[in-house]
């Protein structure tokens, strides 16, 4: 295997699909640079590129794109506190407040560096696990995968801290907008009012961009103020990349938590940097700052989704299911490059695996030494006064809104969200957990549905399922232990912390 | 104006406009008709020497695809997309435009609504799944596919294979004990392609448990081999990749082919009736359970379905407005393309053995395809309503 890794290496090294690799990379900076577009967006730009290129080159076009979405996304993140696409939220909840400290250029340091990081240990896991990924995957069945969605719930009560009810509610009313659309059992839609642009529900761009992007700018415009507070941005770079080192555990622990997450299918991989945002701030010491510029709060979210992406290939390259848009796209592109995935990838097409395993990590540290070169420039974006900036972000927004499906609801969508998120964050209502559980619906109703038609209650005493279950309580009332042992005085305030989610 | 920030006018509008430039050519590229098509298109009209008479000449043509990027739909339109362009006479730009959502509805009514048919610049690529939904009378559905013209039909075909460790190890096993066993199947909804299969199950007389809400044949693939489902079946594209080493590991033991449809019978597949498959067909087995060649208004529905789920599982499709040189000079392009020695090489490799219909042998496999009688309809949805809990839209 090794020997086959070290081929595999001189064949993606050659100077053509280098030349390759770098402008996916180019691509995928862009599309994650710009507010709401993401990896589906790439993909669609490159796919009529692919045919007909050799599978190598087109490879490393592909993964190119897609490995560095989540390393250029962190700029819109932490700069404009809006998501640079559907990955990137939970780094607006540090990253944003640092940055209106003027310590923009920190954040994304030390960002960069981690994403660079736990792509790398997402390519090795990639590497490590592909030989016994499957049986890996096989012992997830529908049982096991509901409990997954719902140990991904239970991170509301983590990220709703000090709003339980506010948090609870939220939740249940992202899972009523994510049940919109075809019911996933039977032929039939469901509150879509006969109107076909809600027949597939409503686009996680638009969410995203509805819930954090728009209220944001609303604020900003009302505020009549640039983003950063100080005019002169303090920090740099290095600066980031030294609290990233002293921070090392936590870059491997959140990265090993993102390649797992990606590798379950269909669960989660949209929510991954909540979730890792949620076990960063429970499992790190004194979080009293986390939610106002605390750096592992953004260090623990960016490694995880850097990370998530070489995770999400397991289940699509090895079984053909993928987990979200992008590798659902890149699937097709391999199909177009001849590579059917399947369980072949591993006996027949090894070359293929890893030439994509060292595209990965290629992409990652080229990617990384992109953003570190633009970011000086970048970070000024935070001094430019709201009410020259807002019209600008607004553009792309909505057009990266209307990106979603190009349908004219999309702009619809947009607004309503945008509306529902205004008001949430005016009241402190948080609004990641009508995220998670816009996200999480779904899945957990398609499974829960699927393991009671093939097991009726008997899943129930399934080992797995009962030690995801002890895990979901543990998370659960385990935070409420936790608080009340290391008492009051450190609780954040209610409006404060909430407002900004 | 008071300059209290450090970052320069002229750089600040410079940035902000490449931002704004860059996002919306991004959205113009990723409406599906990429930009490189159309170089290839100029440098192909170049060399060859272009009929500047054509219908087609100096016009761009889109496939819609009613499907996301990166489907089976879409992957076979992309693959013929360069071929068409160099064999329409007048040599169109030719690009792949997705247009997904609600199981093809959305693509579907674009292109009924939304394109100027007399121009015929604009062709659907459907596919089983986006046709049926006109079988079944989706209210949403705004367009008839009575009003359009087949240009080219692309075939599948089905295998069915069961779990070996059933002790069913193929065919002559499954005649002798498939009555025997009880048998959970996955499906996506009783309204898809999988209609099909929960019919020719019905009809074998198998005792079977179809559990709704999978997916796609993927998620059920996986279930299947975790031991959740104890049959299954997929369509040809994806059998090399994934159904091949699950019969290699002794996993999976095909039992049937669904076989092609021709006007009243059942004919054999050109790739599981062949080596190294070797399978009955539907038709066969059924013949060898009971004793008795099928038929019936069962019979006919499977006959149907067969022929929309399968047989002409693909279609390229114009609107019956689209003047008839445009729809002549279609056919020829796509005529020219099926005899593109490379085109056939790598459909064999991409598509599999199927054939593709062309020319003379498009309209009548095009017209039993909408040929849907009320009865056969009724019976079907009678068939889902009454089995399978499938809310009526009658």
């Amino acid at each position: 295997m090794f020997e086959s890794g070290y081929e595999a290496l001189l064949v993606a090294l050659d100077p053509l699909r280098l030349l390759w690799l770098a402008l996916g990379v180019l691509v995928g900076l862009c599309v994650g640079l710009l507010p709401g577009l993401g990896g589906t967006v790439g993909m669609a730009i490159l796919l009529p590129f692919v045919f007909g290129m050799d599978p190598y080159s087109g490879i490393a076009l592909l993964i190119g794109m897609a490995a560095v979405v989540h390393t250029a996304d962190t700029f819109p993140s932490v700069l404009l506190g809006v998501p640079g696409s559907s990955g990137s939220q939970a780094t607006i909840m540090d990253g944003y407040p640092l940055a209106q400290k003027g310590d923009a250029a920190r954040a994304l340091g030390a960002a960069f560096f981690v994403s660079m990081v736990g792509g790398i240990i997402g390519a090795a896991s990639l590497f490590a696990l592909i030989g016994l990924a499957r049986p890996l995957i096989l012992a997830l069945g529908p049982p096991e995968l509901f409990m997954c969605a719902i140990l991904g719930l239970s991170m509301v009560g983590v990220l709703a801290r000090g709003a339980a009810a506010a948090g609870v509610l939220a939740t249940l009313l992202g899972v009523m907008v994510g049940l919109i659309g075809l019911a996933p059992q039977v032929g039939q839609y469901r509150y879509t009012f006969e109107e076909p642009y809600l027949f597939d529900g409503i686009p996680i761009a638009v969410m995203a961009l509805g819930l954090f992007a728009l209220p944001e700018m609303v604020d900003l415009v009302a505020a009549d103020r640039s983003i950063s507070r100080v005019s002169k941005l303090a920090g740099s770079r290095l600066t980031g990349i030294r609290d990233a080192i002293r921070n090392r555990w936590l870059v491997v622990r959140t990265s090993v938590l993102g390649t797992a997450m990606g590798i379950i299918p269909g669960v989660g991989g949209s929510v991954v940097d909540w979730i890792a945002y949620g076990v960063t701030r429970q499992t790190v010491k004194d979080n009293s700052q986390f939610g106002k510029g605390d750096i592992r709060g953004v260090i623990g979210p960016e490694s995880a989704n850097n990370a998530k992406e070489a995770g999400a290939l397991v289940p699509t390259l090895l079984f053909g299911i993928p987990g979200s848009g992008t590798t659902a796209m890149l699937l097709g592109g391999l199909v177009l490059l001849g590579v059917q995935a399947g369980p072949a990838m591993v006996r027949d097409r090894l070359d293929v695996t890893l030439a994509i395993v060292w595209s990965l990590a290629l992409a990652n540290i080229l990617g990384t030494a992109a953003c570190f070169l633009l970011a000086g420039y970048v970070a000024k974006l935070s001094l430019i006064p709201a009410k020259k900036l807002v019209p600008f972000l607004l553009v792309i927004m909505t057009v990266a809104a209307y990106q979603a499906t190009r349908h004219w609801g999309d702009i619809l969508a947009f607004l309503a969200v945008g509306l529902v998120g205004w008001v949430m964050k005016q009241v402190g209502w948080p609004r990641a957990p009508m995220l998670i559980g816009y996200v999480l619906a779904p899945s957990a109703e398609r499974y829960l549905h699927l393991s009671m038609s093939l097991h009726g209650f008997d899943w129930l005493l399934r080992p797995l399922v009962i030690v995801l279950g002890l895990l979901v309580l543990v998370i659960v009332f385990g935070s409420q232990i936790f608080r009340l042992r290391r008492g009051k005085g450190r609780r954040p305030g209610l409006g404060d912390m909430a407002g900004r989610m | 104006m008071m300059r209290t920030y450090s970052f320069p006018r002229r750089h600040r509008r410079w940035f902000l406009g490449v931002l704004c430039a860059a996002s919306l050519a991004l959205t113009a590229c990723g409406t599906g008709d990429g930009g490189g098509d159309d170089e290839a298109a100029e440098a192909d009209g170049e060399q060859s020497q272009v009929d500047e008479s054509a219908f087609y000449y100096d016009k761009e043509l889109e496939i819609i695809v009613p499907f996301e990027a990166g489907g089976g739909t879409d992957s076979e339109a992309r693959f013929m997309a360069p071929f068409l362009q160099e064999h329409i006479p007048g040599s169109p730009t030719v690009g792949v435009v997705n247009i997904s959502g609600a199981a093809g509805t959305i693509g579907n009514n674009q292109f009924a609504l939304e394109r100027e048919h007399t121009e015929a610049t604009s062709v659907l690529y459907s596919s089983a799944s986006s046709f049926l939904p006109w079988i079944f009378e989706e209210p949403a559905l705004e367009l008839n596919y009575d009003d359009l013209v087949g240009n080219f039909v692309s075939q599948v075909g089905g295998i069915v294979y069961v779990r070996c460790d059933t002790g069913i190890d193929g065919p002559e096993a499954f005649v002798e004990q498939a009555q025997d066993m009880q048998w959970v199947a996955g499906e996506q909804t009783p309204d898809s392609l999988g209609a099909h299969l929960l019919l020719a199950y019905d009809m074998l007389g198998l005792e079977h448990n179809a559990v709704m809400g999978f997916e796609g044949r993927g998620p059920a693939r996986v279930a299947f081999e975790q031991g959740e489902l104890n049959i299954n079946w997929d369509t040809s594209p994806s059998v090399p990749s994934d159904v091949d080493p699950l019969i290699e590991d002794g996993v999976a033991c095909p039992v049937f082919t669904i076989g092609q449809a021709s006007e009243d019978t059942l004919e054999a597949d050109a790739m599981f009736s062949e080596e190294p498959y070797n399978l009955p067909t539907f038709a066969e087995i059924y013949e060898q359970i009971h004793g008795e060649p099928p038929s019936g208004p069962e019979w006919d529905a499977y006959l149907a379905l067969t022929r929309a789920g399968w047989t002409n599982q693909k279609v390229m499709w114009l609107h019956k407005d689209a003047p008839p040189e445009a729809v002549e000079q279609l056919r020829a392009g796509f005529e020219a393309m099926t005899e593109d020695p490379e085109f056939q090489s790598q459909a064999e490799e991409l598509l599999g053995p199927h054939p593709k219909l062309v020319g003379d042998d498009v309209d009548p496999a095009v017209d039993g395809l909408r040929d849907f009688p009320e009865d056969i309809r009724n019976w079907i949805m009678d068939f889902l309503v009454e089995n399978y809990d499938h809310p009526d839209p009658r």
